[in-house]
């Protein structure tokens, strides 16, 4: 992919790279989360690690629909992203699977956007105050051990988490 | 994964009326609308003591628990309660990073959250 960075990628050997390419469309969600839960379970994550990647990438995705792909009211009209023959805008998701971890890759091919963006979080808002929206990038940065955001001119958005198999 | 099921069933605890909501399957970015859809015409019609049954529940996204949050506050302000039977470990473990394990009581079973509706005072 142009300007993919396989610089600071582990050389480790049995190396496995999955890949899964949906629409841009909340339909997609639940494919997403099987893909990566069907793959953090053979990989040996206990249940409870399993659902904190499920939710890390389904925000992340959710995040994609909503901030990259969304329908954008100008003068009246709905604009829908789409490339010029018709095609809905999609979700790559690339899935590198180490021996002492698991990389997720997801591709967007929307403006530039970090989830760093979206400001540190005050929970309180949400248990004291009005706020609801906003706990997918908290989730994120909470039950992954690495987050990393790269913007590909022309291209898109790269977000990559990781999570490693813990010892314990 | 299954498709998100929502059903809604009046039950006494205490004297009290309770509205029951058992969600089966998932609550995400494509299904939360149904699910708001239902959590707010509880609230609109005035049913404030609430128990959701999440025993077959498979995903809930940040958006749905934000939602449940703020029910929790409508229900609480009206002298209701919001209480949660059967939520998953997976779930329940979103649930105490987000805090909301610290205001809103989660039980095992069905029976006992209706022992706590059934003492909570008010309407």
């Amino acid at each position: 992919m142009p300007g993919y960075d396989r610089g600071t990628m582990s050389t480790q050997r049995e190396r496995r790279d999955l890949a899964l390419v949906v629409p841009g469309e909340t339909d997609y969600l639940y494919l997403i989360r099987d893909f990566v839960c069907a793959v953090a379970r053979k990989m040996g994550f206990p249940d409870q690690r399993v659902g904190e990647i499920e939710i890390a990438v389904d925000e992340a995705c959710a995040n994609i629909i909503e901030h990259a792909y969304s329908k954008v009211p100008s003068a009246g009209r709905v604009i829908v992203a789409r490339y010029p023959d018709g095609a809905m805008q999609a979700i790559t998701l690339r899935v590198s699977v180490f021996s002492n971890r698991i990389e997720l890759r997801i591709l967007d091919q929307g403006p530039d956007f970090s989830i760093s963006e979206l400001g540190d979080l005050d929970l309180s808002a949400f248990t004291t105050g009005d706020r609801k929206r906003g706990m997918g990038t908290y989730i994120i940065r909470n039950f992954m051990d690495e987050v990393h955001h790269t913007y590909h001119p022309g291209v898109g958005n790269e977000l990559t988490l990781v999570k490693y198999l813990s010892q314990a | 994964m299954k498709e998100l099921r929502i059903t809604t069933e009046p039950t006494k605890a205490g004297g009290h009326a309770v509205q029951v909501v058992r969600v089966a399957g998932y609550i995400d970015a494509h299904s939360f609308p149904r699910f708001e859809q239902e959590m707010l015409a509880l609230i609109n019609q005035g049913s404030y003591r609430l128990l959701l049954d999440l025993r077959e529940a498979t995903y809930i996204c940040s958006t749905a628990l934000g939602l449940l949050m703020s029910v929790f506050r409508q229900v609480r302000h009206n002298a209701g309660d919001l209480v949660i039977a059967g939520m998953s470990d997976k779930i329940a473990n979103i649930f105490n990073l987000l805090g909301f394990s610290k205001l809103i009581r989660a039980f095992s079973t069905e029976e006992e959250a209706l022992q706590c509706l059934a003492m909570t005072e008010g309407q």
